[in-house]
């Protein structure tokens, strides 16, 4: 509903209050309970306020309009505080008509309609009472029955307007004594219904039942003991409490509606506010399952859901219940209600839980919404993690392969290259030696060839070991260090205890970041002393390389590249890398690797 | 203890055929000392060693199977008399430890030559001739 129409309804109300007051004080009937007057017109308020409060929500705008047409018909009720005979008859006949709708809302709470065949039955005996015994009586009847509730004068009444020709006997005697029967048995039909509906209500549907219920039950006691008061002791047999009640039960009803719309509005607004909380937390339908029963305080509830439809899939859904296993179809046990929803992508739920909840189909679209959305965030994450995985393995893949290709390639130059170079050495000064005796010039010159044969070799060893160092394969990641420690030019030392052989990836890729590492510290870290390699492991592989030179700023890492390197090598293998060093402090490269 | 008749016999175990080649040469070239043969894995060298034990054997680190270390344990254990001695392309830096290099020496490849041939020989005799 619109603002702007709300307004304009809520003036409406305001008007009609007005108009009630000024028609009671313009015309005060004679003998005027004053404080009747008041009470009638606050109750077009609180009738026609608590219609609109409904009116304006979804899930229970028709029971608002029932709700402020009742109030409207009320307004035309209060008219029996004027000394009009016309406003006054006019009134009395607005009070039948009030009866019938102000049932119709009780038994319609919360959804406007008349859900089953008993409540019905009692509002179609209701209209047919009036329709058959009240209406036609409107010509023949000299005075309106007294006491009356809902009027404000006691005595000396305002005579029937539509009065034609004088009352004739059988009224009073035959139709007045009968309809009064009738109409008690009516309301008595109603608190049966009502309180059927009570016992078979769900306990979350109690709690915003209750009050309504509770009310309605004062209401129609009041209505019966009424009428029954009146057929038993004629004018002076009803006292002023019960004609009290009998007003005052109208606004207790406009009141309990308003406490079971505010509770239901509670409950709904916080069972959905925790189920959106939590929808974030749960890793499958079971979790989610639970997390619907607790957010709605509905154990037994059930959440079925089937896939999108994949390229080969036809025909009817394949639905699973929360625990995952295939079911034809959503089981729906006595007492139980289902309501299904689908997302774009096809999949779809069906949510089964006490039937009290059918009246409120909009609450649960947005719970079966959410759960939806619940599931197919659970099938995003799925898909993504086993993405994320294939990327990773693969990267392990590239890595190792990687790996791989370069220890080939060290052997290769191993076996081949510096095998013969090393053969060619020998033989050399073989010849040297050979040549001594006959010429010296001879000689020196292959001693020279010797000489630079060394140097080649040397090279070659040295490039083999850049490309894999044997020591790794053969030893593992500490000899390798040490190794390499002994080729730098600062001093380095190692600290490897108790770190045995790990998987072929995870030592090459820590022992190529500590030795870019080592570059480092010999091409950055003026001033260094000694450097520091620690390895541990721990269920994990941490590793750090340490020195004591000048460090840099790690706000401007402007060695990038080979860091950047270093932390791809390690994230191929799952690990991590941190880079800390302040100027004057030295740099520290620490690093851990998950095993196993 | 008298001087062995006859020339120093060699035997060289490497699986690479051009090293065994120059071994021969440079064995060949030496006075006093003669070419037993080349082996070209630890088995082979093994059983060559079982049909005559050579006075001395040059055995390198990196074979397939059987390694030069493991070859050596062996070598000593079936002819404690014999000199084995460890040879590498690689250098001995860069040599896996968890064989035992610490407990043999391990000598570069291209040091081979008739005048390292000669010095070896004559320290493994003289700490034979102490141990007696």
């Amino acid at each position: 509903m619109s603002n702007r129409k709300l307004t304009a309804l809520g003036v409406l109300g305001l008007a009609l209050c007005a108009i009630s007051l000024a028609v009671a004080r313009a015309d005060p009937v004679p003998t005027a309970r004053a404080d009747h007057t008041t009470i009638s017109v606050l109750t077009i308020a609180a009738l026609l306020g608590v219609g609109l409060y409904a009116w304006n929500r979804g899930g229970e705008s028709r029971f608002g309009q029932v709700l402020f047409a009742t109030g409207i018909c009320w307004f035309f009720v209060t008219l029996s505080n004027s000394d009009s005979s016309l406003l006054y008859s006019v009134a009395r006949i607005a009070g039948w008509v009030f009866e019938v709708l102000l049932a119709y809302a009780l038994l319609s709470y919360p959804s406007g309609r008349l859900e089953s065949r008993s409540a019905r039955r009692v509002i179609v005996a209701g209209a047919l009472l009036i329709a058959l015994l009240y209406v036609p009586t409107i010509p023949l009847t000299g005075q309106y029955p007294l006491p009356a509730p809902f009027t404000s004068c006691t005595a000396h009444c305002p005579q029937n307007f539509f009065l034609v020709g004088s009352e004739p006997a059988f009224l009073p005697d035959l139709v007045k004594p009968l309809r009064d029967v009738l109409a008690i048995a009516i309301y008595l039909g109603a608190v049966l219904v009502l309180a059927g509906r009570l016992r078979r209500a769900g306990h979350n549907q109690r709690r915003t039942l209750t009050p309504v219920l509770g009310a309605a039950v004062l209401r129609f006691a009041a209505a019966i003991v009424y009428v029954a008061l009146r057929r038993a002791g004629a004018n002076g047999g009803v006292s002023e409490v019960a004609v009290l009640v009998a007003l005052l039960s109208v606004p207790a009803t406009a009141l309990g509606f308003l406490v079971g719309l505010v509770q239901w509005r509670v409950y709904s607004a916080a069972a959905l506010g925790r189920l959106t909380t939590g929808l974030g937390e749960t890793a499958d339908p079971r979790e989610l399952r639970e997390l619907l029963a607790s957010s709605l305080d509905e154990p037994a509830l059930e959440l079925f859901h089937s896939d999108p439809p994949g390229p080969r899939a036809g025909g009817n859904p394949r639905w699973l219940d929360s625990a995952g296993a295939a079911v034809a179809a959503p089981s729906l046990p006595p007492g139980t209600c289902l309501r299904e929803a689908a997302a774009e992508s096809g999949s779809r739920v069906a949510l089964v839980c006490e039937e009290g909840f059918g009246e409120r189909p909009e609450f649960l679209d947005s719970v079966c919404a959410c759960a939806l959305s619940g599931l197919e965030r659970q099938r995003l994450d799925a898909a993504l993690n086993s993405s994320l995985a294939d990327v990773a393995a693969s990267r392990k893949r590239l890595v190792g392969a990687a790996d791989s290709a370069r220890q080939k390639i060290e052997r290769d130059l191993h076996d081949g290259a510096q095998q013969q170079l090393v053969a060619l050495r020998v033989k050399l000064e073989l010849a040297r030696e050979a040549l001594e005796q006959e010429s010296a010039g001879g000689a020196e010159m292959v001693a020279g060839l010797g000489s630079e044969v060394e140097e080649i070799i040397d090279e070659v060893r040295s490039l083999a070991r850049g490309i894999y160092p044997a020591l790794l394969a053969s030893d593992g990641l500490g000899e390798a260090l040490r190794a390499a420690g002994q080729r730098s030019p600062v001093p380095v030392g190692v600290e490897a205890d108790g770190v045995g052989r790990l998987p072929s990836e995870t030592e090459s890729a820590v022992y190529f970041c500590c030795l870019e590492a080592l570059q480092n510290v010999a091409k950055h870290a003026a001033g260094a002393t000694r450097v520091e390699i620690e390895l541990s492991t721990d269920g994990e592989l941490r590793f750090a390389v340490g020195d004591d030179g000048c460090g840099f700023d790690a706000g401007q890492a402007g060695r990038g590249s080979g860091i950047t390197g270093m932390r791809d090598r390690v994230a191929a293998v799952g690990g991590e890398l941190w880079v800390e060093s302040a100027a004057g402090t030295g740099t520290r490269v620490r690093g851990r690797v998950p095993l196993g | 203890m008298t001087e062995k008749p006859g020339p120093v016999t060699v035997l060289a175990v490497d699986d690479h055929p051009r090293f065994l080649e120059a071994a021969r040469a440079v064995v060949e070239a030496t006075p006093g000392f003669a070419w037993a043969g080349g082996a070209s894995s630890g088995e082979e060298a093994l059983a060559s060693a079982a049909r005559g034990a050579p006075d001395v054997a040059l055995v390198d680190v990196n074979m397939p199977r059987m390694d030069g270390f493991e070859l050596t344990q062996r070598l000593h254990a079936s002819h404690p008399r014999m000199l084995v001695a460890l040879i590498s392309a690689q250098h001995p830096n860069e040599l896996r430890r968890a064989g035992g290099a610490d407990d043999h020496p391990v000598f570069a490849k291209e040091s081979l030559r008739p005048s390292w041939l000669r010095e070896l020989w004559r320290e493994h005799r003289g700490a034979s001739l102490e141990a007696k």
